[in-house]
């Protein structure tokens, strides 16, 4: 079944199909928010969980005829908001859970693994309103306009933000470099 | 790295580095499906912290936050017996500060952490809290409105949000005539939008033009609980966006519904 008709079915009242809609989303949903979060892997549950509740309760305000992704996206994101604000004192960027489980006996599979860990230090570093549209572009694949709607911007706004976000990370890696 | 190598390299070090996180996903289905049961079967009832008031929700989906905070209270046990992670405290925390007569919060300015103490406006119908320091609340007719302590200057468009009920006339009566009403005297109205927040209702924003005073008028709509609507009445300029504008929006985060 498609993504839009299990929605259809969902908002019909068959509860079976908010199954499927985790199902769905739950993967990239989780990794988006633990990188939101800062790797706070107990506060990317927590916004996850609320999200999908919300989801849940809130099913008969989404609008059929636009996509859902996005509708989705933007209550996950204010979940997120809404525990980083609340716990904006003891959110630590180094509280880190993901640790890639990477082959190190190679040579290439080290320079890479090297290049993806500053990267990643890189976009970790980054202020939030740059963040959240790289997390959004490159790693759930949306387009410019609708991270503009999940994040309640205009258009400018956030291909600015996408411009500036990949100059800071681009001066971050060269920095590192720099520094090797 | 050039531009292509780094984009290409993105989605690979945003995905590598999350792999391990995905290996839970049972065990938060099975918590939220624990909860959605027990906030269906729940009465939902509250009091307030020194037991002054009662504050009962008529419908599950008039607000929806007073719903997960109440419910909580009945089932924080339980998840702290099944599921012993920062979720359950965070719920505690959330719960201990509700009604509370003052509270600190973080708000996000302008890309900056603003700290601020807020202050319960205990109303009839309603409570909100607000800075006092910046805002007050006042009565004008029969509606109440928050707007800046320290008046502003002529030159700046006005800065307010109105809270107003309207026993008369759901949410979907009065939208499009919040649409009308808007149209003629702003150069853009936006389509009607269904939100969840910062309250579940829907949204109509209107906008008079690029400049840095333009001005800017976003009405939330939405049930209060019965056959009538809550309607805040946001109004500032472009500029004060990210300044009064995220300041009201999280006001409106705090707000909920009560009744005698």
């Amino acid at each position: 079944m498609k993504e839009a008709e299990i929605v259809h079915q969902f908002q019909k009242g068959d509860a079976s199909a908010f199954r499927s809609i985790y199902d769905l989303y739950f993967d990239y949903a989780i990794r988006a928010a633990t990188i939101v979060m800062n790797n706070n892997h107990f506060y990317a549950k927590d916004a996850v969980q609320e999200t999908f509740i919300r989801v849940y309760k809130n099913i008969h305000l989404y609008d059929s005829s636009k996509p859902f992704k996005p509708w989705f996206y933007k209550i996950l994101l204010n979940e997120c908001n809404r525990i980083l604000k609340r716990n904006a004192n003891v959110i630590s960027i180094g509280d880190r859970v993901g640790i890639m489980n990477q082959d190190n006996r190679v040579k290439d599979e080290m320079n890479r693994y090297v290049e993806y860990e500053n990267l990643y230090d890189a976009i970790q570093k980054l202020e939030y309103h740059n963040r959240i549209p790289i997390i959004l572009k490159y790693l759930n694949g949306f387009k410019e306009q609708e991270i503009a709607e999940i994040m309640n911007e205009n258009l400018n706004t956030i291909k600015s933000r996408l411009l500036k976000g990949k100059q800071k990370l681009k001066r971050f890696l060269n920095s590192e470099k720099g520094g090797m | 790295m050039d531009d292509k190598k780094m984009e290409r390299n993105l989605y690979e070090t945003l995905k590598g580095h999350t792999d391990d996180v995905v290996n839970e996903k049972e065990e938060i289905w099975k918590y939220i499906e624990s909860q959605i049961s027990l906030q269906e079967n729940n009465i939902v009832r509250a009091t307030k912290n020194k037991g002054e008031r009662e504050v009962k929700q008529r419908e599950k989906k008039s607000t929806g936050r007073l719903v997960v905070l109440v419910a909580t209270a009945a089932i924080v046990a339980f998840v702290f017996g099944i599921f012993t992670t920062n979720t359950g405290q965070a719920f505690v925390e959330q719960l201990k500060q509700y009604f509370e007569p003052k509270k600190e919060v973080i708000t996000e300015i302008e890309g900056d952490q603003e700290q601020s103490e807020v202050i319960l406006q205990d109303r009839v119908d309603y409570i909100i809290y607000i800075d006092e320091e910046r805002y007050q609340l006042i009565q004008e007719q029969d509606v109440d409105k928050i707007v800046p302590k320290v008046p502003l200057e002529d030159k700046y468009p006005e800065v307010s949000m109105t809270i107003s009920q309207i026993v008369d006339k759901t949410p979907e009566q009065l939208v499009n005539e919040y649409v009308e009403q808007l149209g003629t005297s702003f150069e853009t109205v936006k389509e009607i939008e269904t939100v969840t927040e910062p309250v579940s209702g829907f949204l109509v924003s209107a906008i008079d033009g690029n400049e840095w005073n333009s001005k800017v008028n976003k009405v939330y709509i939405i049930s209060n609980g019965r056959e009538g609507s809550f309607v805040f009445d946001l109004k500032y300029f472009l500029e004060a966006s990210e300044g009064h504008g995220a300041r009201f929006y999280h006001m409106l985060e705090e707000f909920q519904i009560v009744e005698e």
